[in-house]
């Protein structure tokens, strides 16, 4: 007997985005799409996770996204996200989060449809690996779940038996197994709207008076194809295991790669450069075809008796230069220790990416594109031999200590979070308030004040006495009392005798003064 | 007015033709827009794209960094800003008043001295990047060079922040000016204005002025320059 499970993620599109970009969690989310000359309408939405309140009360799919903008601007506490509906990112996200269910069943998929948001599992032989039906889909649910999926489950004897469960007997922490004994009893009493049905086929049920699957299986069966057409028998068995359903399983991607290895060992590191230029060329042919280039490549040295070094090269934008490819590698091969006598050589393109078109004008002079690449190419360099953490994009935050006020974002990192508008307000309003050289930690200093609370007269800084001849301030930074490293701190910018500026600070919680950056 | 345009011209031509290895497109100079005090001292010339400028200064908080910043913002408007932080000191939320747009800059952050050497190199050598920002504490005539030809080549500005003491090291800056900060004017108003006497040490022309003093206010709409100040006296 086969066993089947079906997983439905709810609001699949929804809970896709939010679990890639979990700020929006806590927001009202609509998505809409482009409906031809209607303009633009809404195809999913939700409140945020947290909210109670009825805000968005009576937006449905469909409905002119301008409604729902205004449904939601009436009640809601924070402001609403909304954004362009992504059909195909909804459908490789679904099938990514099919192949890491690998673990409960070698074959998996998702359900055939134009908008799908099941995965099906065939796990029929793996249940006792997990101790029986009913812990398998107890497991699998909760794996999903402690990812941050929504998920309802259900196990049955065929494909739509478990859809029909998952969607109408299974509950957030309840997932049934259903086994043939008793399969009719559970199913009957459910509508058929959970057969699949197209909805021309349900509103004509609809009209006859048949609404539960007890009702449409109680009439005579040859008579069912000339009144409804053929499929309703079709999925009427397909749901009772009667008539075969067939599973796509999803394969996981070949991986593109290219091997070399030898009985002579290389000793030196022209040769190994030589080979894996070889490589390279070999593993961009692979990916010629689909008008594909390299985004990140691992490299896998093996020596005869020594662990394998690993290198992992990241770009900025795919490329299908081998030359530069090579430069990259041989910049962190140069600096990695080398095993003695090289036998195995193993690069793999671990993320690829479609190349940018080239275009030159009529003349062949070099344009914008052209300078693109050879900024990114400079990055691809500086990020493999210094590091990717040591070529980064500043990105503003929200925050009042001045040393977590920036967040740095390395270069070669697959997305960059825009600027934080509320972030641009914050700086434009203390320009100048904040020293270009911000040191960390902060030094401690000797000095003498005016009183308890007054601005600083004289500090001792770096073997240098300093009078202070003006100063501003003080500005009171304190971050709250539930932060393990809260911090309440008077900050004065001083100007010395030398005309030099100085941010001092002083710290309540050591009662000392401290010199956090140089207005250079 | 046309004695001047063809002065400009000319000295054009000139730079064209000390610059032997001259292989990035010509392009006009990069205007000193907004910079009434930088002006008088180096007329109309502006900073020519593809070269060095040195800026030195003694000690720490003296604001030469920001009025680097300030005085070549124009050569990243339309490019790439590179900054070259080895002490991971520079705060980017102070850089934004002084015209650095986030969202076109880089920093990068060796552990090394000679890594950001080979970094600066690097960056003055690709075309596409407006300026590059670095602290240079020694650096060899040979290496100076080096960054001097990969200029050229790039088209970029290369701003060094070096100590007062490289005064007497050869270089082969088109500029090297000396920052010296001076005290705040007696002003009662609470806005923070900044004083410096910027002494210019090194120039491949001649100019008529040695020496300017200029303010930096922080007004209600930004970062701006004094228009008129008093007459400098040349330093010792």
């Amino acid at each position: 007997m086969a066993k089947m499970v079906c997983v439905w993620l709810p609001n699949w599109p929804l809970q896709r985005l939010r679990h890639e970009r979990p700020e929006l969690r806590n927001r009202p989310v609509v998505l809409f799409a482009s409906d031809g000359n209607r303009g633009p309408r809404v195809s999913a939405w939700a409140r945020g996770e947290a909210q109670t309140s009825c805000s968005g009360e009576g937006i449905k799919i469909g409905m002119p996204l301008a409604e729902a903008e205004a449904l939601l601007a009436g009640h809601a506490a924070t402001s609403p996200r909304i954004e362009l509906h992504d059909p195909a990112a909804d459908l490789a996200g679904l099938r990514e989060l099919a192949r890491t269910c690998d673990n409960f069943s070698p074959l998996f998929g998702i359900e055939a449809v134009e908008s799908p948001e099941c995965l099906l599992l065939d796990v029929t032989g793996c249940e006792h690996l997990f101790g029986g039906e009913q812990e398998l889909v107890d497991r699998l649910a909760e794996d999903l779940r402690q990812r941050g999926f929504q998920v309802r489950a259900a196990l049955a004897p065929a494909i739509g038996a478990a859809w029909a469960a998952a969607h109408c007997l299974a509950k957030p922490h309840q997932q049934p197994a259903l086994s043939n004994v008793g399969l009719d009893e559970a199913l009957s009493p459910l509508p058929i709207t959970v057969l699949r049905l197209p909805l021309k086929i349900i509103e004509t049920l609809h009209e006859f008076g048949l609404r539960r699957i007890g009702q449409v299986r109680a009439l005579p069966r040859e008579t069912l194809p000339s009144r409804f057409g053929p499929e309703l028998l079709l999925r009427l068995d397909q749901a009772f295991g009667d008539a075969p359903e067939l599973l796509v399983p999803e394969r996981p991607p070949e991986p593109i790669a290219a091997v070399w290895v030898t009985d002579e060992p290389l000793t030196d590191r022209e040769s190994l450069k030589f080979v894996s230029g070889q490589l390279l060329e070999e593993l961009l042919g692979q990916l010629k075809p689909q008008r594909e280039g390299v985004r990140q490549l691992f490299c896998q040295i093996k020596g005869t008796a020594a662990r394998p070094v690993e290198l992992l090269v990241n770009l900025v934008s795919p490329t299908d230069v081998a030359k530069h490819l090579l430069e990259l590698l041989s910049l962190q091969v140069d600096r990695a220790d080398l095993p003695e006598g090289i036998s195995f050589l193993r690069l793999e393109a671990t993320s690829v990416g479609s190349l940018a078109t080239r275009q030159r004008d009529l003349f062949g002079f070099e344009t914008d594109a052209d300078t693109h690449r050879e900024v990114s190419s400079l990055l691809d360099r500086l990020s493999n031999r210094l590091g990717a953490t040591a070529v980064v994009h500043a990105v503003l935050v929200p925050e009042a200590q001045p040393e977590l006020a920036v967040r740095h974002e390395p270069c070669v990192a697959e997305r960059r979070t825009t600027l934080s508008s509320h972030a641009t307000l914050r700086t434009h309003q203390s320009a100048q308030a904040r020293p270009l050289r911000l040191f960390a930690p902060p030094q401690r200093i000797e000095a003498t004040a005016a009183g308890p609370e007054g601005a600083p007269m004289h500090f001792r800084w770096d073997r240098r006495d300093y009078r202070v001849i003006r100063s501003w301030g003080p500005e009171r930074i304190e971050t709250g009392w539930w932060r393990d490293d809260a911090v309440c701190r008077d900050y004065f910018r001083v100007v010395t005798q030398t005309g030099q500026h100085f941010w001092l600070f002083r710290c309540f919680d050591q009662a000392a003064w401290f010199i956090h950056g140089a207005f250079d | 007015m046309v004695a001047r345009q063809v002065i400009a011209e000319l000295s054009q031509r000139i730079r064209t033709i000390e610059r032997a290895s001259y292989r990035c497109a010509p392009q006009s100079d990069i205007t000193l827009n907004g910079l009434p005090g930088l002006e008088r001292l180096l007329g109309e010339a502006g900073w020519p794209r593809g070269c060095l400028v040195e800026w030195l200064a003694e000690g720490r908080g003296t604001g030469s960094t920001g009025l680097a910043l300030w005085a070549s913002r124009e050569a990243w408007r339309d490019n790439l800003l590179v900054v070259i932080d080895s002490q991971r000191e520079l705060h980017a939320t102070a850089a934004v008043p002084f015209a650095v747009d986030l969202s076109r800059a880089v920093f990068v952050r060796p552990k090394h001295p000679l890594d950001a050497l080979w970094s600066l190199e690097q960056v003055l050598r690709t075309r596409g990047i407006g300026a590059v920002v670095c602290d240079v504490e020694k650096l060899s005539s040979q290496a100076c060079r080096r960054l001097q030809l990969a200029a050229e080549i790039g088209g970029g500005l290369g701003i060094l922040l070096r100590p007062a003491q490289a005064r007497g090291q050869p270089s082969f800056a088109e500029y090297r000016f000396l920052v010296q900060p001076l005290p705040p004017p007696n002003k009662s108003d609470a806005a923070v204005s900044r004083r410096w006497r910027v002494e210019l040490l090194r120039a491949r022309r001649q100019f008529a002025e040695k020496s300017v003093v200029v303010e930096l206010s922080n007004g209600q709409d930004g970062l701006r320059m004094a228009a008129e100040l008093a007459s400098a006296t040349p330093a010792a």
